[in-house]
């Protein structure tokens, strides 16, 4: 049994396991396009899905190294060169059936969560 | 261009990536870090900024956590262990090493030079591989357990970041401790050599025998430059970098070799000239030593070069020119 102070760290942890499995299609998403990494999490965040920093860039080069994402350096600043990544094949397929398999679960526990406790 | 705490940061997380991924994990990183310094009006080199840059740092997090948060694979030592692993590593081989001095120093004041290089040298490689591997096997057994831990973390300050070590002043560990070993072992081997051999007398040997004695008499300088070479690298595997000091004391101990070995190929030459050798025998001995001499002396000016090198950028320190473009 957790304490009133503890609970605010409890449910950080269960909303963050929440969002974690919908971070991949959120990113999939938005990269219709070719976008860098800043300007990416500027997007999802004007949507409400905000991504800290430290979570998005690992899971772009995770998704590209599934192959769902490719990716290329553009210098336009030289101090700055950006990597831009845009969705592949794969990653459009992948978007299509996540997208299939996320409005199945959206409804059920929709159905779940309105239809109250037995 | 000023070194930053978001330069310090990227190169904190580099040294926790395998080399396959690094630059390009940093170079995009370092980005990202630059356009959010910028969005919040920030100037990572302005001292009155520095309170927005360390807030901006820690959003990110510790260099550890972000490192394993892209996924370095399944290595028996995990990323957050690591550097403390490498801290033990390093200290137990120093310890192993100066104890195995020590010890051969003692033997050598007790009983002379009753033993043999080979069984020194393997039993002193035999030792290490040991403490590593049980050192190793610790490790990776607190690095399963560790996240069972209830350890509360101390909080993190990007303050405390280590400054920018340039690619040109890393170690490279393998090739430092192969170089300790091999002046070890020439110090055993010009210790104990039968420098005496009894020779025929008379003809061409009394030239051979003229040229070992000359030889024998530089005995001393060529084990104390060995042992010099032996005092750097114990130095840098102790500091786990190059230093001004561990290099200008390279570039003085390779001129000290150049200068002995110069001086043993030119009684060498001197001697041996006038002897009825065949010029192929005499040439090979030569060139043999000038080989020798031009190795060193490259080392001596690799390092020279190193030395009055102007202070690189913090993209070239942390190896970063060019990445972009290569891709």
């Amino acid at each position: 049994m957790v304490t009133k102070e503890e609970y605010p760290t409890l449910l950080e942890g269960l909303i963050g396991e929440l969002r974690r499995g919908a971070l991949g299609l959120a990113v999939l998403s938005q990269l219709g396009q070719p976008e860098y990494g800043y300007s990416l999490k500027q997007q999802l965040a004007a949507r409400g899905m905000d991504i800290p920093e430290g979570t998005l860039y690992p899971l772009l080069r995770r998704l590209e190294a599934q192959g769902l994402l490719e990716s290329e350096w553009r210098v336009v600043d030289e101090a700055r060169p950006r990597r831009y990544y845009r969705i592949s094949p794969q990653g459009r397929q992948a978007l299509g059936d996540l997208t299939h398999e996320w409005q199945a679960l959206s409804q059920a526990l929709g159905g779940l969560l309105t239809g109250g406790t037995k | 261009m000023k070194e930053t705490l978001i330069d310090r940061y990227v190169q904190a997380v580099g040294r926790r990536l395998p080399g396959k991924t690094r630059a390009d994990v940093q170079l995009e990183l370092r980005t990202a870090l630059l356009d959010a310094a910028e969005e919040r009006g920030l100037d990572p080199a302005a001292p009155q900024d520095q309170a927005g840059i360390i807030a901006l740092l820690k959003e990110y997090g510790p260099p550890e956590k972000l490192a394993v948060s892209y996924g370095v694979g399944h290595s028996l030592i995990h990323p957050q262990v690591m550097p403390a692993y490498r801290r033990v590593l390093t200290i137990s081989g120093a310890i192993i090493t100066l104890l195995h001095l020590v010890g051969l120093m003692l033997v050598i004041a007790n009983t002379g030079f009753d033993f043999t290089v080979g069984d020194v040298i393997g039993n002193y490689i035999k030792v290490l591989l040991m403490s590593f591997g049980v050192i190793t096997l610790v490790f990776a057994v607190i690095d399963r357990n560790l996240p069972d831990l209830d350890v509360k973390e101390p909080e993190w300050d990007p303050a405390k970041l280590p400054a920018l070590l340039p690619a040109a002043d890393r170690l490279d560990y393998a090739d430092t401790i192969a170089e300790l070993i091999t002046q070890i072992a020439m110090v055993g081997v010009f210790s104990s050599l039968p420098w005496d051999i009894q020779l025929p007398s008379g003809g061409s040997w009394a030239l051979i025998h003229e040229v070992l004695t000359r030889l024998t008499g530089l005995l001393p300088w060529f084990i104390a430059l060995s042992a010099v070479d032996v005092l750097i690298n114990a130095a840098k595997l102790l500091q786990g970098r190059w230093t001004r000091l561990t290099r200008w004391a390279t570039v003085l101990q390779s001129l000290a070799s150049v200068f002995v070995l110069g001086y043993a190929c030119g009684i060498t030459i001197r001697i041996l000239q006038p002897g009825p050798w065949d010029d192929r025998v005499f040439a090979s001995i030569a060139w043999t030593m000038l080989v020798a001499i031009v190795i060193v002396l490259g080392t001596a000016a690799n390092e020279l070069r190193k030395l009055l090198r102007p202070k690189p950028t913090p993209e070239e320190a942390l190896g970063l020119s060019g990445v972009a473009e290569q891709k």
